[in-house]
């Protein structure tokens, strides 16, 4: 009993994994005819399943693969005109950058946050950074570079100005968008240069 | 770019991998091969043919979404089966009511020859089969309608080989009990 019992789970197990029975199960089956039928009714269901499979399938729509593939191209075509892996990394980037320099403007703004005037005479003050910075780092020839810059009609200036002005653009219609009425009060957060 | 005749005579593991690469042909072959494999699949989830293709066309889509997930080592077979059984169990869970899949689903023609073979399908094992439970149906169908082996079965189930097994012993047990009381 134990010994059929064991046969029937190596039997079940031959079954599962499509594999011809063992050679001590041939040999059980051909002496044991309660397992010989167990086996054979087992063949015979999963003989029958196999057989008629394909005809228990229902009959797809002719026109189903059409319609996958052409859902697959809008759906590409929807999503071509920007990566969409890239699109929270640019967002991040700018708004970062806006922030930045919005704080950078507000601190340029405040009254005497600029570094005092540069003294030549004297000796340097060991406190002022700036100047403690010159000793290391001195412009060659400063009265050409002025001179210069002077005819291009300060290009550093004016392109830091732009930028400026871009900034405040930037921030005031990040603010529009995003600030309440209330807090804005229909005014620019930072009214254009005159 | 791979030609449609390279793509042709390669697995499906290997389209999919050619698809990672940016082949859009091999990724039509796949959903020729595997269409009608999810649509019937489906259907037996779904139990209507309209919300069947509205799912197939969902799977397919979800999968070539996700195709540079899939891992090219495993089963494709077993990987859009499994999205196809997920995105069918989130149906079943959004819709409030679930229809079982009817006896008969398969005609809407009246064709003598097919309702000579719905009336030999009414006797076969299958239309028993539905009866079963709904997870012994599907290992059931899984094994021997659509030819998977124990693991990629386990794989879409979200269970073991082990259960798998005993799925379907008892699915068997039970139709082998039906045959011998039939003759």
């Amino acid at each position: 009993m134990l010994n059929c019992w064991l046969h029937r789970r190596n039997a079940r197990r031959a079954l599962d994994l499509g594999l011809n029975p063992p050679l001590k199960l041939q040999r059980h089956l051909a002496q044991c005819p309660a397992c010989r039928s167990f086996y054979q009714t087992e063949l015979r269901v999963i003989h029958h399943l196999r057989q008629s499979a394909a005809a228990d399938r229902a009959s797809a729509p002719p026109f189903l693969e059409t319609r996958i593939l052409s859902a697959l191209s809008r759906s590409e075509s929807i999503r071509e005109p920007a990566p969409v892996g890239l699109r929270p990394l640019a967002f991040t980037a700018t708004g970062l950058a806006c922030v930045l320099l919005a704080v950078l403007l507000f601190l340029s703004q405040q009254p005497g946050s600029h570094p005092p005037a540069i003294t030549r005479s004297g000796s340097p003050d060991p406190h002022n950074p700036i100047q403690a910075l010159e000793q290391h780092w001195t412009v060659v020839n400063r009265e050409l570079w002025l001179s210069v810059n002077a005819q291009w009609e300060n290009p550093l200036a004016s392109e830091l100005q732009l930028v400026v002005s871009d900034v405040k653009t930037a921030v005031n219609a990040l603010a529009d968008n995003f600030l309440p009425a209330s807090i804005r009060q229909n005014r620019d957060l930072f009214p254009p240069n005159p | 770019m791979t030609t449609v005749e390279e793509c042709e005579i390669k697995s499906p593991e290997e389209l999919a991998g050619q698809c990672q690469a940016g082949c859009r042909d091999a990724f039509e072959l796949l959903v020729r091969q595997y269409a009608d494999r999810i649509f019937h699949f489906i259907l037996r989830w779904s139990g209507n043919h309209a919300d069947a293709q509205d799912l197939t066309q969902e799977t397919f889509l979800k999968a070539y979404r996700s195709i540079h997930r899939f891992d090219t080592t495993c089963s494709f077979t077993a990987w859009i089966f499994t999205i196809a059984r997920n995105t069918a169990i989130n149906h079943c869970q959004r819709t409030p009511r679930f229809d079982p899949l009817p006896e008969d689903h398969r005609s809407s023609a009246p064709d003598p020859a097919e309702q000579l073979e719905v009336s030999d399908a009414q006797s076969s094992l299958w239309t028993v089969a539905r009866r079963l439970k709904k997870k012994q149906y599907e290992a059931l169908w899984l094994r021997y309608g659509e030819d998977l082996d124990l693991t990629e079965i386990a794989r879409v189930m979200r269970t073991n080989t082990l259960h798998v097994r005993v799925l379907l012993h008892r699915a068997r047990r039970e139709l082998a009990r039906h045959l011998t009381h039939r003759h």
